[in-house]
């Protein structure tokens, strides 16, 4: 052994056997390793917009193609203090945030009761299937010529591209979130002296729930994406007509601030679904 | 005698390597080259109805239609056209963000061809203030909208403007969700066909001195691989309008139906451009020559609609240039014009 | 041995099912089964898998109907399920978005009972299996053994006239299942409730039962009945000791394991 490794043997002992570390770094440490992929994931996406800021500052790619972060941090210092198109920019995504919402709250509403009535009687259902299951997996950006047709060019346009892209998804899951109910529990309550009525409202509506609220979830993210094709029928405001409209004058860091924005928003929207689930339905995913 | 060999050799080689630079740099011609065209009745869709410029070319053209200016920057972007011809305003936005284009010529100047079509009771453009008038985004009939509404002095702010697709705009007149638009045609008549009038042209705005027009523009690097095929295509342009302009009918009766649209359609909408020739756009009442371009009236046009453009938000102040002249090469249209 | 008027009874009943998937065949899960509970009896069937005893209690419970014969209870035609005959399943089935207490007073409140009725039974079943500290909690907070004490409070305080038990304590481990039939045996002791018990578990049946009855391969039909001597209270100690006991076991044993060579070699209806 020479003398190089019997001091690093030599450090390595003494740093393991030492307990004067102070404390700060170890609670540190500490606080580190238990947010381990929490971690991993923001080292991740600062790489990516490292990598990002590097394309356009060492004119790797086209400006006009890719611009990089700081042009879009300038542009949007410039949209917060001028607006976009005269409209601030906080109106935009309160606007494309409340059309969203106007048609979210209308769809479950609408849906979930229409999903458990088909999740209850098979002769519901098999009236309806035909048609769920034909427009469900329809763009929705195909029916943009005729809801402009139907509807115009006002909001009601809008509102019934994103409603009827949330409202199908959350007829399926709620029929699909009935049907699922175990035939065990079924049984234990009517040992237990339930009447059919109070079956379906002690046993399977709580039951359904935490399917419930997942196909509520997904169903609201889908409906989100929809934005961009409501907001593609002469709105003049909104996030998704930003988007669209900077795009025609190949403003490309307005298109990507927005979409960043939609991105955003669209991640909060489920985040919030998610606290509400927890709240509500505590517990989902567990034995009993 | 090695030597002699050695140098026999090096001389054959470096002749062959020559011949071939010089083969490289005569253009070879391409597979094809894309025009970006409008869709509409416009004088050179006579050349795509009789193969002229691909005769001239000696190779095929690929005519790719678009639905508005707009959506030729995003083409061009993506390196996807080789020329288009569309409007004044949507060049000038897309040279603003640096697309690396030129512009080769400005063959049409918009007289009639784009019009505010307006339902009755709306006679002036003051009418329209509490109304909501339809145009295509980002294209030379929003830019005249907008012109002749700030030079009438009209409360901009109290028209709700609305950007919607020409087919779109038929649609929304049809429902009466819209009170006026302004569009070119097949759209402008099919407005008027559905008890639409005329209230104001383009026309109208050059007594202020405003020229919106359509221009010939080409990507950069097309152009520095195939400026003898540029000067081709300027040519046979030209010819076109001179062929229509010999026939004014039979070249509209040719387009309407090659178009499949109704011939009073293609007549009026064709008859609604100003054609300055090769020779007039050389002058300083238009584009002017290398020297002159940096005065000339169409050049100061690209600068007055950037302004505009950027007094509305559309572009960014910064980009807009100094000027257009850098945008502009006459070079080909002075090779054109030579040739005869 | 039968009474004239037995508390719950299967009269010559018999079962069968379609075949899967349309193979043509249908088989014979029961066939010419008779069986009466008295008043009060706690009685268990002992069978191998496949015998078709849990199909016994699916049809007294009302779930399904016979092809064959009757299903009578006090005298009358069993038509479907009903809480005065209550299930306790292998599974523990509680309700995971009910709390203990909840779940145990899901029978009262389905009757419309006032809480002031049910409330102070609920906690005194709630002490007797041991959970009264976990009446707020919640199913997926207890284990197992925990869960199936729930379930029991929660059958027993339904106050059933006849209690279905379909193998409850198959899933837990071996002294939380000791724990569990002392338990069992210490509620019916005080409630009399008239029990019908199925199991696989010749030890448990001996310890719980005042007679065993053993089913036959499929298809089924009772084979045996035994009735046990022993004496109440039972210890399972003492119970081991007897040698009564020993003697039972060798039959029973003798008998189901017959019948288990037979269904393992195939011989079906």
């Amino acid at each position: 052994m020479n003398s190089r490794a019997l001091t690093a043997a030599d450090a390595l002992s003494r740093r393991r056997t030492t307990n004067t570390q102070p404390s700060l770094a170890r609670n540190v440490v500490t606080w580190l390793r238990r947010r381990k992929y929490a971690l991993i994931s923001a080292t991740a996406v600062l790489l990516f917009v490292l990598l990002w800021q590097l394309c356009g500052s060492l004119h790797w790619v086209d400006a006009l193609l890719l611009p990089p972060p700081s042009e879009i941090l300038g542009t949007a210092a410039e949209l917060i203090s001028n607006g976009y198109r005269q409209t601030p920019l906080w109106q935009h995504f309160f606007i494309s945030v409340a059309r969203a919402s106007a048609a979210f709250v209308v769809a479950v509403g609408a849906g979930v009761p229409l999903g458990l009535g088909m999740g209850l009687s098979p002769t519901l259902a098999a009236a309806l299937n035909p048609f769920v299951q034909f427009l469900r997996p329809l763009p929705k950006i195909a029916l943009i010529p005729l809801v402009i047709v139907w509807f115009g060019i006002g909001e009601s346009a809008k509102f019934f591209l994103i409603f009827i892209s949330t409202f199908l998804s959350v007829v399926v899951g709620a029929a699909a979130a009935v049907l699922g109910v175990s035939q065990a529990r079924l049984r234990a309550a009517q040992t237990l002296g339930a009447t059919h009525h109070q079956i379906f409202a002690f046993v399977v509506l709580p039951n359904a729930l935490p399917e419930l609220f997942t196909s509520v979830r997904l169903s609201i993210g889908i409906g989100w994406t929809s934005l961009i094709a409501a907001e593609m029928v002469a709105a003049n405001s909104g996030l998704g007509w930003m988007v669209i409209n900077a795009g025609s004058y190949l403003r490309t860091d307005v298109v990507l601030l927005g979409i960043v924005l939609l991105g955003l928003t669209g991640y909060f929207f489920d985040w919030a679904l998610v606290q509400l689930q927890r709240r509500f339905v505590p517990w989902a995913g567990k034995d009993a | 005698m090695r030597n002699n060999w050695l140098n026999t050799l090096l001389a054959v080689a470096i002749a062959a390597l020559q011949s071939f630079a010089s083969v490289a740099q005569a253009q070879a011609v391409p597979s094809e080259v894309r025009f970006a065209y409008a869709g509409g009745p416009r004088v050179w869709i006579l050349g795509k109805i009789d193969g002229a410029f691909e005769k001239a070319f000696g190779t095929k053209v690929k005519w790719i239609p678009f639905a508005s200016g707009a959506d030729v920057l995003t083409l061009f972007a993506a390196k996807e056209i080789d020329i288009a011809r569309f409007g004044s305003s949507p060049a000038a936005a897309g040279i603003a963000r640096k697309l690396p284009v030129e512009v080769i010529g400005a063959p049409e100047i918009i007289a009639t061809s784009e019009r505010l079509i307006a339902r009755k009771g709306i006679a002036t453009l003051k009418d329209l203030e509490g109304k909501t008038v339809a145009f295509p985004a980002n294209s030379t009939a929003q830019y005249a909208f907008e012109v002749a509404v700030k030079l009438a002095k009209v409360d901009r702010s109290k028209i709700k403007g609305l950007a919607l697709k020409p087919a779109e705009i038929v649609a929304a007149w049809k429902r009466n969700d819209i009170d006026a638009a302004y569009v070119w045609g097949p759209f402008s008549q099919q407005l008027e066909a559905d008890s639409g009038k005329e209230i104001f042209a383009t026309r109208d705005l050059q007594k202020d001195d405003v020229l919106v027009f359509n221009n010939f523009v080409v990507r950069k690097e097309f152009a520095e691989h195939h400026p003898d095929l540029v000067v081709k295509f300027l040519r046979v342009a030209q010819d076109k309008v001179d062929q229509y302009k010999r026939d004014p009918d039979a070249a509209a009766q040719l387009i309407a139906t090659h178009l499949d649209i109704p011939l009073e359609t293609a007549r009026s909408t064709l008859s609604g451009l100003q054609y300055p020739s090769l020779a007039e756009q050389l002058t300083p009442a238009y584009i002017g020559i290398e020297s002159t371009k940096s005065t000339s009236r169409i050049t100061r046009a690209y600068k007055d609609t950037a302004n505009f453009l950027a007094d509305i938000g559309e572009i960014r102040k910064t980009d807009v240039p100094d000027s257009y002249a850098s945008a502009i090469n006459t070079t080909y249209l002075q090779r054109a014009v030579a040739v005869k | 041995m039968s009474q004239p008027t037995a508390r719950i009874a299967l009269n010559r009943v018999g079962l069968r099912f379609a075949a899967a998937h349309g193979s043509g065949k249908s088989h014979t899960v029961l066939q010419d089964v008779s069986l009466a509970l008295a008043e009060g009896e706690f009685v268990c069937l002992l069978g191998s898998s496949g015998c078709g005893k849990s199909s016994i209690l699916n049809l007294l419970a009302g779930f399904i109907a016979p092809d064959h014969g009757t299903l009578e209870m006090d005298g009358q035609i069993i038509h479907g399920p009903g809480p005065q005959r209550g299930m306790v399943f292998q599974q523990p089935t509680l309700f995971p978005w009910l709390s203990v207490r909840d779940n145990v007073t899901f029978g009262p409140r389905m009757a419309g009972l006032a809480a002031d009725r049910y409330l102070p039974e609920a906690d005194r079943f709630l002490r007797l299996v041991g959970l009264q500290d976990y009446a707020e909690h919640y199913p997926w907070q207890l284990s197992g053994g925990m869960r199936q004490r729930v379930a029991l409070a929660r059958a027993w305080l339904a106050d059933p006239q006849v209690l279905l038990m379909d193998e409850p304590f198959g899933a837990l481990d071996a002294q939380t299942r000791l724990s569990m039939q002392e338990l069992l045996t210490h509620i019916w002791q005080t409630t009399r409730t008239t029990i019908l018990f199925v199991t696989h578990d010749v030890d448990e049946a001996l310890y719980l039962a005042d007679r065993i009855l053993i089913m036959s391969a499929a298809p089924g039909r009772i084979r045996e009945e035994l009735r046990l001597p022993f004496e109440r209270p039972r210890s399972l100690e003492d119970l081991v000791a007897d040698p009564g006991y020993g003697k039972l076991k060798r039959r029973i044993l003798h008998v189901v394991r017959e019948e288990a060579r037979k269904s393992f070699s195939g011989v079906a209806a």
